[in-house]
């Protein structure tokens, strides 16, 4: 059922849109990349069979020029692959738009136009999106030590581009990984996310490939709120509230980012918002906290635990709930089960 | 420190002599040093930086702490200063959040959790009451969090 759009939405998505800054530092300068050929479809060719590799190294579309059309396919609550039709935009220069331009409910229906939510949760989350839904290889370290690798020598045709493909064996079983990068230039060009028993969580696959695109015109995603690093001791006082830290975390994930997201200065009632993520490397866990003072001015807080709602919002869990003045917030793809640790791990003894 | 009930390779000396330390915090470099040492062969000729010793003792707020420190100079061998980092790093002492250190641009340190026991994860689980419901119950942060994981409402679609 749809739910209407509250301004409130907007300020929320757009504190949620500051994280992504400049693209991938590994961009391309000028973002040019060559295709390694060209046709459509996705077939395996020739070659031999996987082998055990450390790390691969990818080329991300949206950090080079390119007009990309691609498929995404997400597990929603139910348990149907819904589809999505995009086209991400990008200059290599660290501007980024990503556009929905058709929806289909499950595998088999035709993509029609998308509504106008659908729409709107692009335009709010895209630079998001592109960071974090879009897996990333980040700290080496994880990647190495959570993962085992294998490239597979038999190139794959993905939109017309001969590919390798890479499988990530999550060895704390939170879903293995498959990538398909074109052979010539490691531009990634299909991914796909698995569960822990093997099924597909989510997948990516392009479907249009442009390296020379017409860029005039585009409107390029950009953050509306103020944001910044998140350091520690020194930031408390920009925070404006002590944040509060996880006990736990499932084994293999580390802290890959902290973000200060200004707010309380621009926007009367909302809380500036400390948002951490962590990683395995590639898997992510964002653990969110505001100060309800803020947003509910006058109310009394008792200093008590109270209920933690907790729901399957598009195949990501998520759960909060409040601890005296502190909101708190854990989202992942992983299981509910360690979303409540993780959130149980916060709260006091 | 915080006392923990598994040791496994640390010499009953030591971990006495540790407990000993009370509610001495370890300074924050601590970890960075025990990493940077854990880059030579696994620990092997590591030494305790000289300065953290003037910093436990501020801590203490006492000079007293000659006895302890004779001491860790000379157990803190290969083996078990490596079984004293490894219980720092695997066995959750939480004297600081190993993973609340960031790798700054161009690093790639990064301090792995480690694997916890179900009982330790049920507990953590019970300090709080879930309750699942509809996606329409959660709030709007809820739904930009989820949103930018790709989490897109899509049975708001429907």
């Amino acid at each position: 059922m749809m739910r209407p759009l509250f301004p409130l939405n907007l300020v929320v998505s757009s504190l949620l849109l500051m994280a992504c800054g400049p693209a991938n530092q590994s961009a391309v300068p000028g973002g040019n990349l060559a295709l390694s050929s060209g046709s459509s479809g996705t077939q395996a060719v020739s070659g031999t069979g996987p082998q055990v590799i450390v790390v691969p190294e990818f080329q991300y579309p949206e950090n080079v020029a390119i007009e990309l059309e691609r498929v995404i396919h997400v597990r929603n609550s139910s348990g149907i692959l819904e589809r999505t039709q995009e086209m991400l935009l990008a200059d290599g220069l660290g501007n980024i738009r990503l556009d929905v331009i058709g929806f289909s409910p499950d595998q088999a229906q035709a993509f029609t136009a998308p509504s106008s939510v659908l729409q709107m949760n692009y335009l709010n989350q895209m630079r998001f999106m592109v960071k974090y839904r879009d897996p990333h290889l980040r700290a080496h370290e994880g990647l190495r030590r959570n993962f085992t690798w294998t490239e597979d020598a038999v190139p794959v045709q993905v939109a017309g581009v001969s590919c390798i493909r890479y499988t990530a064996k999550s060895l704390n079983r939170y879903g293995d990984l498959e990538f398909l990068a074109d052979a010539q230039t490691n531009l990634l060009l299909s991914w796909t996310q698995f569960d822990a028993s093997g099924a597909i969580r989510m997948k990516m696959e392009a479907t249009s490939v442009n390296l020379s695109p017409s860029l005039g015109g585009v409107t390029w995603s950009a953050p509306m709120v103020s944001e910044q690093a998140f350091s520690g001791q020194d930031d408390i006082a920009a925070l404006g509230f002590k944040p509060m830290e996880p006990e736990y975390l499932p084994a293999g994930f580390y802290q890959e980012e902290a973000w200060l997201r200004f707010s309380g200065s621009s926007v009367p009632g909302i809380s500036n918002m400390l948002v951490k993520i962590y990683s395995d490397g590639i898997h992510l866990v964002f653990v969110a906290q505001t100060d309800q003072t803020t947003q509910s001015p006058g109310i009394q807080f008792a200093n008590r635990v109270t209920d933690v709602f907790e729901s399957d919002l598009g195949g990501i869990r998520v759960a909060e709930g409040s601890i005296g003045k502190r909101r708190l917030y854990v989202a992942s793809l992983l299981s509910m089960e360690e979303i409540e640790t993780i959130f149980g791990s916060i709260y006091p003894h | 420190m915080s006392q923990h009930s598994h040791q496994p390779d640390l010499p009953l000396q030591i971990a006495q002599d540790l407990r000993a330390l009370g509610g001495v915090q370890a300074p924050s470099e601590l970890w960075q040093r025990v990493q940077d040492e854990r880059g030579f062969t696994e620990l092997g000729g590591a030494t305790a930086p000289e300065e953290l010793w003037a910093r436990v003792q501020a801590e203490l707020g006492t000079e007293d702490v000659a006895p302890e420190r004779r001491l860790l100079r000379f157990h803190f061998g290969r083996k078990s200063l490596a079984a004293a980092a490894a219980l720092l790093i695997f066995g959750g002492l939480s004297i600081f959040n190993p993973w609340s250190i960031q790798p700054g641009p161009g690093q790639d340190v990064v301090v792995l959790a480690p694997q916890t026991s179900e009982s330790v994860r049920a507990a953590f689980r019970a300090r709080a009451q879930f309750q699942k419901v509809t996606p329409q119950e959660m709030s709007s942060i809820s739904r930009g969090l989820a949103g930018s994981l790709g989490g897109l409402m899509v049975e708001n679609d429907a």
